[in-house]
């Protein structure tokens, strides 16, 4: 039985591999980079069911070797040279960050968080872009179906809570912008204004 | 999207990238370039996360790039099936 204590001295090795490959990198980058992956372990971690060496090895293995990613960095760090192979791999980072549909994730944290926060606290969620879209009314929809909807139209859209003195139950959605119906351009933005669950003075 | 997610989707597109780690790096560079930004968000467990989303540029560049692409392909395919008869 492997330990927590055994386990995070694994990720330390590998930081420590890491940081040596990464020796060339610029201090500040290298900086973000450790950051980075440093998250990324802990958020993978924190998806294990049941911690173990083969589990954490899993981990670090699909993270990839530092050598790989210390190539990964300097091949950057030379740009005016970009290999087209990088462009390509840049092209699909972007691609993913536009369209992967991971909106209902980010929505779910978002609203937890803005819920919290001050009245008309603004969070904002970016989701996914398609060609040529007709908006759909979400008017008077609770955010969660509000957000389903946008979603499966695959568009990108942005929560601003409110003050209402309107009777309506807190989360609802009291006005959108493109209106329904709007054509809208690939990747524009719906802006919603929510009713705030704070109590409104 | 945050960096974990992200990670996990291009890897498991396949072909793409090396590693999961190896995302990193092209994040830093594209996010130094103006194509995308981040911001954080309170996480419900753990410190808050880094989460990525494509500034105007980002859709610009995205937009070029799917042009580029369908050209690149369009060629090969047109060399690949000429090569074929």
């Amino acid at each position: 039985m492997t330990s927590d204590n055994d386990l995070d001295q694994i990720v330390e090795q590998y930081l420590s591999r890491l940081s040596v490959a990464l020796g060339d990198v610029r201090h500040e980058r290298r900086q973000q980079l450790m950051d980075s992956i440093t998250d990324h372990i802990r958020e993978a971690r924190s998806t294990l069911s049941v911690t173990s060496e083969v589990a954490l090895r899993d981990i670090l293995d699909r993270v990839g070797r530092p050598e790989d990613i210390a190539a990964e960095a300097l091949d950057d760090r030379t740009a005016s040279s970009v290999s087209q192979k990088t462009w390509f791999r840049r092209a699909a980072v972007i691609a993913v960050v536009a369209m992967a549909a991971a909106g209902v994730t980010i929505g779910a944290v978002i609203f937890t968080r803005s819920d919290n926060v001050t009245p008309a606290a603004t969070a904002s969620t970016t989701t996914t872009i398609a060609p040529p879209i007709t908006v759909p009314n979400v008017v008077g929809a609770p955010l969660a179906r509000a957000e389903s909807q946008l979603t499966a139209e695959r568009l990108i859209f942005t929560v601003s809570y409110l003050c209402s003195r309107s009777s309506v139950p807190p989360g609802t959605v009291m006005s959108q912008s493109p209106t329904p119906g709007t054509r809208t351009r690939m990747g524009s933005d719906v802006v919603l204004t929510a009713k705030t669950h704070q109590t409104c003075h | 999207m945050y960096g974990f997610e992200l990670t996990r989707a291009l890897s498991t597109a396949g072909g793409l990238v090396t590693s999961e780690g190896t995302v990193y790096p092209l994040l830093t560079r594209i996010r130094q370039d103006g194509l995308v930004d981040t911001f954080w968000v309170s996480s419900p467990q753990g410190p808050p996360r880094r989460y990525y989303r494509l500034t105007q540029d980002g859709r610009l560049a995205l937009d070029t790039f799917r042009v580029q692409w369908q050209q690149f392909r369009d060629t090969v395919d047109t060399i690949l099936k000429g090569s074929d008869e």
